[in-house]
């Protein structure tokens, strides 16, 4: 099969043909491994060669678990879970503070976020950048984790039940609390957007 | 960001290893396995419901004030606190292996508790119509000593220590003539009863070897005079009791 034919394939078609040929799981790979190294990032303090040992044994996992793999799910929830446990279980301890902000984040994908808690904003957005890492630092771990996942890596309620396993109605609730606690940050450190 | 040749080193990981994806089959024997600890955790839960139901329904509400002093005294005795505890447990544990189904987790806390309650109580109430919890009653009636049983059936714990009140429980062992019974205490003491006055309530469910419980006078040792005989439980349709197909022994 053609490459280009294999990068219009979906990722559950694309399963299906890995189940069969292995030298295709690297169109796979390469359709997540940016997407993968920038939730890790996000959600950890690791350099980059950690990330990459990180993703080298999330991959693996994704190959061996291939057959469990149920179209019950979408797919990118299902490997951003896989991801998300590794990162959790390898580093139990792990800060979820990292010691930088994410310098290629789009500050826009924030922008979101500064308005669903009716927070004003100015222009200057290396500002606003360094403002909302003022904040992400004080926040609760499991708050950070559901705010990364709706605002930056765009993912709906579903999605995000689907890769915590916890249930929608929880969902909310985590990011109802976790934008009210963004907010209460913001008030009492008295930070301006 | 990541080395460019990244892919090709997971794909060589793979060939060096000689890494395989798991097999389906074994992925559908653990699926399999949690329904079926599903299934098991909630049949038990429902058997619980039924002893609960079982002793409940089976309780001497009509005539507590000769078994104890009042009837808050008498409902705490009768509690069957070892069935409740057994029903919690089980309902949590069908909660915690329903979320750990392949969707389970999608539902919330109350929505998985309160439906499962509901089968539960649903057939609880089944296995307790057609006589699961009676007949297993009877088992331990019969196998297992009072010590073993006493936490399974509390209420018999008031009939085996109220001898001297003319309470006596036990298994009809014998039919001597119209007038005498022969029964086999809680104890394993056997006892003759004389029925000439006594009322017998729900006589279709009292037959040979079944347990009953009796309400008299104690003439003298291991002799009592009944003024009331009923069954330790009652059944429901009689059907499925083998030895109901045979004639009544008491008509009166």
């Amino acid at each position: 099969m053609q490459l280009k034919e294999l990068k219009n394939k979906s990722d559950e078609e694309l399963v299906e043909i890995i189940l069969k040929d292995k030298n295709i799981f690297p169109v796979l790979i390469e359709r997540y491994q940016n997407k993968l190294f920038r939730y890790i990032k996000r959600i950890s303090n690791l350099n980059n060669e950690d990330i990459e040992d990180l993703l080298q044994e999330i991959f693996l996992k994704v190959y061996k678990n291939l057959n469990s793999f149920s179209t019950n799910l979408k797919f990118s929830a299902w490997i951003y879970r896989i991801a998300h446990n590794t990162v959790i279980s390898n580093y139990r301890k792990l800060n979820c503070r990292p010691k930088e902000i994410y310098e290629k984040d789009n500050v826009q994908l924030w922008d979101k976020l500064i308005h669903d808690v009716n927070i004003e904003k100015n222009i200057n957005n290396d500002f606003v950048k360094k403002q909302i890492f003022k904040v992400l630092d004080k926040l609760d771990c499991k708050y950070k984790e559901v705010l990364i996942l709706k605002y930056l890596e765009e993912k709906d309620y579903k999605e995000i039940s689907d890769i915590l396993k916890k249930p929608i109605s929880t969902v909310g609730t985590l990011l109802n609390r976790a934008r009210k606690q963004f907010k209460e940050i913001v008030e009492k450190n008295n930070i301006k957007f | 960001m990541i080395d460019k040749n990244f892919s090709k080193k997971i794909l060589n990981i793979i060939e060096e290893k000689n890494i395989k994806p798991e097999p389906k089959w074994k992925f559908k024997i653990k699926e399999f396995s949690i329904w079926f600890l599903l299934l098991c955790s909630i049949l038990l839960g429902s058997l619980s419901v039924a002893f609960i139901l079982l002793e409940f329904f089976n309780a001497d509400w009509d005539i507590y004030t000769q078994l104890t002093d009042s009837f808050l005294e008498y409902f705490i005795a009768v509690l069957p606190l070892f069935w409740i505890i057994f029903l919690i447990f089980f309902l949590f544990l069908t909660y915690f292996e329903f979320i750990h189904t392949e969707t389970g987790y999608r539902y919330n806390f109350s929505k998985i508790l309160i439906i499962n309650i509901i089968i539960s109580i649903f057939l609880g109430s089944a296995f307790y119509l057609f006589n699961f919890s009676h007949y297993i009653n009877q088992l331990t009636l019969n196998y297992l000593d009072h010590e073993n049983r006493k936490y399974l059936t509390p209420r018999e714990y008031i009939w085996f220590n109220n001898i001297n009140k003319g309470l006596l429980a036990g298994k009809l062992v014998k039919v001597i003539n119209s007038h005498f019974i022969k029964v086999q205490d809680l104890n394993k003491e056997y006892w003759l009863v004389n029925i000439d006055n006594a009322k017998i309530i729900h006589p279709e469910d009292i037959y040979l070897n079944s347990f009953i419980k009796i309400i008299g006078d104690i003439i003298d040792e291991n002799k009592l005079r009944a003024f009331e005989i009923r069954p330790w439980n009652q059944i429901h349709f009689h059907i499925f009791i083998e030895e109901h197909k045979s004639q009544p022994l008491f008509i009166r």
